[in-house]
């Protein structure tokens, strides 16, 4: 998922250097909800306290 | 007022290495074997996010929407990296995740960058004529081809992020990451 992620992050700021600004927020906008949703899961998993 | 947005742009690229820095510093600690945990992962993610910000002000011009985006991603940021500086003051084993640089973790250290950058960019906003009006024609120093300095910043956040892409994936493949990761899930860590 992670991975994922950041190749969405590598997307935006490719769409960011060609000025394709709709196409770069939506990446963005997409990529910060999945960064805050899996930071929620996280949060809320049984995952121990190490990480 | 082109001497506000001149040094409003520089300021922008200033913080950009400065987001840079950690990122690539992360990356030297992460070739020493000391693999990143998911929640220092997803601080790595807040990180670019500002930097995606601070990339369209460098390349199509300062504008408030382009500092909120940023702002946006390190208000993520603090929020992960304050969780995870509580979690590990609440561990009754302590000691910390990972290494540490000049006495704090990289977490710590993660959080300071966040604070810092939103106060930074809070001065940022308040620079008389910082942000050009829509008709203004900028200085040849401002902008994306009279500027050196700020496309080797977004070439190199750009070569960053592929970089952690690719090495997320083969921490992690495409689940979840381990909480104490040991190796590497593409050669069967």
């Amino acid at each position: 998922m992670l991975a994922l992620i950041f190749a969405i992050q590598t997307l935006c700021l490719v769409l960011v250097l060609r000025e394709q600004k709709t196409g770069a927020l939506g990446c963005f906008w997409l990529s910060l909800a999945l960064t805050l949703g899996w930071f929620a899961h996280h949060a809320t998993d049984s995952l121990g306290i190490s990480f | 007022m082109l001497a506000g947005q001149s040094l409003a742009y520089r300021l922008n690229i200033l913080a950009m290495f400065c987001m840079l820095g950690p990122l690539v510093g992360a990356l030297g600690v992460q070739w020493t074997g000391d693999l990143p945990c998911p929640l220092c992962l997803l601080e790595r993610l807040a990180m670019f996010a500002v930097i995606i910000g601070l990339a369209m002000n460098l390349r199509s011009g300062l504008r408030p929407l382009h500092y909120g985006l940023s702002m946006a991603g390190a208000l993520a940021g603090a929020a992960i990296a304050g969780r995870q500086v509580l979690l590990h003051i609440n561990d009754p084993a302590g000691g910390g995740y990972g290494g540490t640089v000049l006495g704090m973790h990289l977490y710590t250290w993660a959080l300071v960058v966040f604070v810092c950058f939103l106060a930074g960019t809070a001065v940022l906003l308040m620079i008389p004529g910082g942000l050009p009006a829509e008709t203004e024609r900028p200085d040849p120093g401002t902008t994306w081809n009279g500027n050196r300095l700020a496309r080797t910043a977004c070439y190199l956040a750009l070569a960053t992020c592929g970089i952690n892409a690719v090495l997320a994936f083969m921490e992690c493949g495409l689940g979840q990451c381990p909480d104490n990761p040991t190796g590497y899930w593409i050669f069967g860590g």
